[in-house]
């Protein structure tokens, strides 16, 4: 039976942790997707297919560990798998054996037709960035792409659903509130002309990587004219998330460039709004701490994926450090291991609030974790108190 | 109701968006905002 108010008790206590303020324990934050797949005993394939067997795996994973907020792996996925079904193989790889899904780089516009891609984007996806990417789009029909779009919308409805259960059955906050979407520069990176060619294009022709990052940043205002505290549901444990990978291959002055000033727009309204901002930030983002160091306290969560979670709470004292929990560990050791890691994180850096325990990778492989594991962790969590 | 082509092939996309509008009963306008949600998960799958 869970107790009262649990919901709230939840969103106060991630909310506490980024302000600085003692959190009745420290929250655990779940960031665990294609793994809850192999955790319930279920291939890959079918449970990127199947809905109704999407909801148990996602029920399991919330009835096994009581995390005081998670994600549905579908979210993770960003797709209706099953369109591959139609379309051919795109760029995911499946791999059973292992229980994990890659991706691989690719190139789907180079440098040469961002200026045609700006005039119609629809236009010149449908009319050639589909066709590269599935040598048969055009012979389809469509009756065939009705399936993809159909398709998509259950997919939508679907994660909606997810949400809904972890929020009506068993007291999970929403993850944000608002969303500010992503920057030009992640949108070609992760998703339009992938790592080699962003970055030769940054060098051969900064202009067209200007132009054409202009016209997705061009979206930031409208997004954060709706960021107002008094649009909060009072239901989100974060004003807003974002995941950063890009910067990862910007030096400092392609960093200023292309990513800071839409970063910062989000950073000042947060502030100015008075919410709190989770960045999940992939690879490395300690050499950039500089450009968060004068933000004050209690307001952002910086969630280290390969960073030294000490070295981030060092350089960014005014940031909530989010993180700390490995997979090496967690995959690797032993039950006793993973509490004391979690026990040292929270003597260290949260006892005071700013620490958001979570794990520092996103879980996908099977081997990231034992159950056992995650569940000892979670336990111990719940009951050390402050 | 009007009759569509279910069988327009995905090479003439004016064709299909006016097909696509009389299947979903929606306004150019509101399934073009529909597709571009659709398309961008599709082209990076």
């Amino acid at each position: 039976m869970q107790e009262n108010n649990l919901l709230q008790k939840r969103i106060k206590r991630i909310d506490d942790a980024i302000r600085f303020k003692k959190p009745d324990t420290v929250p655990n934050v779940s960031h665990f997707y294609a793994w809850m797949v192999s955790d319930y005993g279920s291939k890959l394939n079918p449970a990127l297919r199947d809905w109704d067997l999407s909801e148990k795996i996602y029920r399991k994973f919330l009835e096994d560990y009581n995390f005081d907020c998670s994600v549905s792996y579908l979210g993770l996925l960003c797709h209706p798998y099953g369109a591959t079904d139609i379309l051919g193989q795109g760029a995911y790889i499946i791999d059973e054996e292992n229980g994990c899904i890659s991706l691989k780089d690719f190139t789907l516009l180079t440098v040469d037709e961002y200026h045609e891609f700006i005039k119609d984007p629809d236009r010149y996806t449908w009319n050639t960035l589909l066709p590269k990417k599935y040598a048969k789009f055009k012979n389809l029909t469509v009756a065939d792409y009705k399936k993809i779009i159909d398709m998509f919308l259950t997919w939508a409805d679907k994660l909606g659903e997810h949400t809904n259960i972890a929020f009506n059955e068993y007291q999970v906050p929403l993850m944000n509130d608002f969303d500010a979407g992503f920057p030009g520069i992640e949108m070609l990176f992760c998703f339009l002309s992938g790592m080699k060619e962003t970055s030769l294009a940054m060098r051969r022709n900064p202009k067209a990587v200007e132009e054409i990052c202009a016209m997705y940043d061009s979206a930031l205002d409208n997004a954060l004219s709706k960021v107002k505290k008094e649009n909060c549901t009072g239901n989100a444990a974060f004003g807003l998330h974002q995941v950063m990978l890009a910067h990862n291959f910007l030096n400092i002055k392609q960093w200023e460039k292309y990513y800071w000033p839409w970063l910062k727009k989000v950073c000042d309204k947060v502030v100015e709004e008075n919410l709190t901002y989770n960045l999940f930030t992939e690879g490395k983002i300690v050499r950039f701490a500089d450009y968060f160091k004068d933000y004050p306290k209690g307001h952002l969560a910086i969630h280290v994926e390969e960073d030294d979670i000490y070295e981030l709470a060092k350089a960014l004292p005014n940031c909530c450090a989010m993180g700390g929990l490995t997979t090496e560990t967690l995959g690797k050791g032993t039950k006793e291991d993973c509490i004391n890691q979690a026990k040292k994180l929270i003597d260290d850096l949260g006892s005071e609030g700013g620490l958001i325990l979570s794990e520092n990778k996103m879980m996908s492989y099977k081997r990231d974790a034992k159950s056992e594991n995650v569940k000892a962790v979670c336990d111990f969590v719940a009951g050390y108190n402050l | 109701m009007e009759d569509i082509n279910m069988n327009q092939k995905l090479d003439d996309y004016d064709a299909c968006i006016n097909e696509f509008c009389k299947i979903y009963n929606m306004s150019e306008a509101e399934f073009k905002g529909l597709l571009g949600g659709v398309n961008f998960r599709i082209v990076t799958l």
